[in-house]
């Protein structure tokens, strides 16, 4: 019980390290503050489960803002295809910036993570997430397509209990458009190297909805006011996320 | 030696995926207006990738992308004791069309990659890699996305002569539905890693333009393939 209680406190110092810090990248983060954690019965350090989430840019020329990642229960899902996406996600897919949506997770008691750097194309990134046994570990890790609008690739609520250990699982991630920016691909709209336009706009000129993304135009292809060339376009998904269970 | 290859009999025996297995292998080309030229069907160990995307494409990736060719894949395979089925299509395998393969033993071998390019494209290819063989018999449907090899700049030129690695430009559009005289689209790639392929771009200039693809025809979004795979 005693090495359980230290567990606990162990928790208690990395989240407030990480509620802190803009420095919290491959942390471990424990279970939430308000997760009982559960008697042991084998007696050893087993209740300790770890994953390696790699993340790899498959796109031309799409630069992935840096990723965020929650370990929540099942009910959370930081979008839902056909409703209106929450401010958070409204933040982080016009404007790559990930803090609101991480913050907003964590205040609900569940365990986030973030990288510190965006990917760019034909690169990749990996972090690892160490979880208490018995913490219900559905993962959502999401970043934004910077050179466009607001377009979006990730993965919510998927069951990381699903692997056992030494299971491995590569998934595509979709292309998402976040339905709160009009896909103008105008001079001054998107924050990427494209244009180094504006981010996030409060305004909402779009569907509000959630849907997959129709693609990119491009001055290229036909729009001459883009600002964005056929170099820029993607077909269906941005990555592959891999989730390797190693404890 | 002796030693190691009765280690090697005792493993084999004891893992219960080191059955043989026998597939019956449907594969169709969901595009409307691209073909799959000589399809490569492996079947290989765990640690085998003929592919990987965000890596390099190796010489004989380049060799089937730019040209179409998978003989240097195919001896490649041979030299890791893959099951290999050539070629199933005889040649290509148009928009819409389907070609079937049947009792393909895979041996010990578990894990299946499929790759054929796509015309008229400079470097992109449909492509399987190392996917885990499933033990219960039954019907499994795999979707494949369309590659670029990341080698050749996609400047959407038909050129004679240009399969060979190092020679820019398509080299055949074997539906004889585009244009010609196109200026090119790009001479450059960001993305020189195996990614997602963006797509060709394509105008509806057929005697001039920057590309010699016809965008009403030569377009596709992902899947590009369907592969069926039968567990007996």
């Amino acid at each position: 019980m005693k090495f359980q209680f230290n567990v606990m406190l162990l928790s208690l110092v990395l989240l407030t390290i990480s509620g802190c810090s803009d420095d919290d990248d491959n942390i471990i983060l424990d279970s939430p503050v308000n997760e009982t954690v559960t008697e042991n019965e084998s007696g050893n350090d087993s209740s300790l489960l770890s994953f390696t989430v790699k993340l790899d840019n498959l796109t031309q020329s799409q630069p992935l803002s840096p990723f965020a990642f929650v370990v929540a229960d099942s009910s959370y899902q930081a979008w839902n295809l056909g409703d209106a996406a929450s401010v958070a996600l409204e933040v982080l897919a016009e404007g790559g910036d990930n803090s609101q949506l991480t913050e907003a997770a964590l205040e609900q008691g569940f365990i986030i993570d973030s990288m510190e750097a965006p990917i760019g194309s034909g690169q990749s990134n990996s972090i690892i997430l160490d979880i208490s046994e018995n913490t219900p570990a559905y993962l959502t890790a999401v970043s934004m397509l910077v050179n466009t609008n607001d377009a979006f690739t990730g993965i919510t609520a998927f069951n990381l209990m699903n692997l056992t250990i030494d299971e491995s699982i590569r998934l595509y991630l979709p292309i998402y458009d976040a339905g709160t920016e009009a896909n103008s691909e105008l001079a001054g709209t998107i924050p990427g190297p494209a244009d180094a336009g504006v981010g996030f706009d409060v305004a909402r000129d779009d569907l509000d909805r959630v849907t997959r993304h129709p693609g990119i135009v491009s001055q290229d292809d036909g729009h001459s006011e883009s600002v964005l060339k056929e170099y820029h376009r993607f077909l269906g998904n941005a990555a592959m996320i891999t989730i390797e269970r190693t404890q | 030696m002796k030693k190691t290859l009765i280690i090697f009999s005792a493993l084999t025996a004891m893992l219960p995926q080191a059955h043989a297995q026998n597939l019956d292998i449907t594969i169709t080309n969901l595009t409307h207006g691209l073909y799959n030229t000589p399809i490569l069907v492996g079947a290989h160990r765990a640690d085998t990738h003929i592919f990987q995307v965000n890596s390099a494409a190796s010489t004989q990736i380049q060799a089937m992308a730019e040209g179409g060719s998978i003989d240097a894949l195919v001896t490649q395979l041979e030299s890791i004791d893959a099951a290999i089925i050539s070629n199933p299509a005889d040649g290509l395998l148009g928009p819409g069309a389907s070609t079937s393969i049947t009792d393909f033993d895979t041996g010990t071998n578990t894990y299946l990659s499929i790759v054929a390019m796509l015309l008229p494209t400079n470097d992109g290819f449909i492509g399987l890699d190392a996917w885990k063989i499933p033990e219960e018999p039954g019907n499994y449907t795999v979707y494949l996305n369309a590659y670029d090899a990341g080698t050749e700049a996609n400047n959407e030129i038909v050129v004679d002569g240009s399969g060979a690695s190092g020679v820019l430009g398509i080299p055949a559009n074997p539906g004889a539905n585009g244009g010609n005289g196109a200026t090119g689209v790009t001479t450059t790639e960001e993305n020189n890693l195996i990614h997602i392929h963006r797509g060709a771009l394509g105008d509806t200039d057929l005697t001039g333009g920057v590309s010699d693809l016809d965008s009403r025809i030569h377009r596709w979004l992902n899947p590009v393939t369907r592969v069926v795979v039968t567990v007996k």
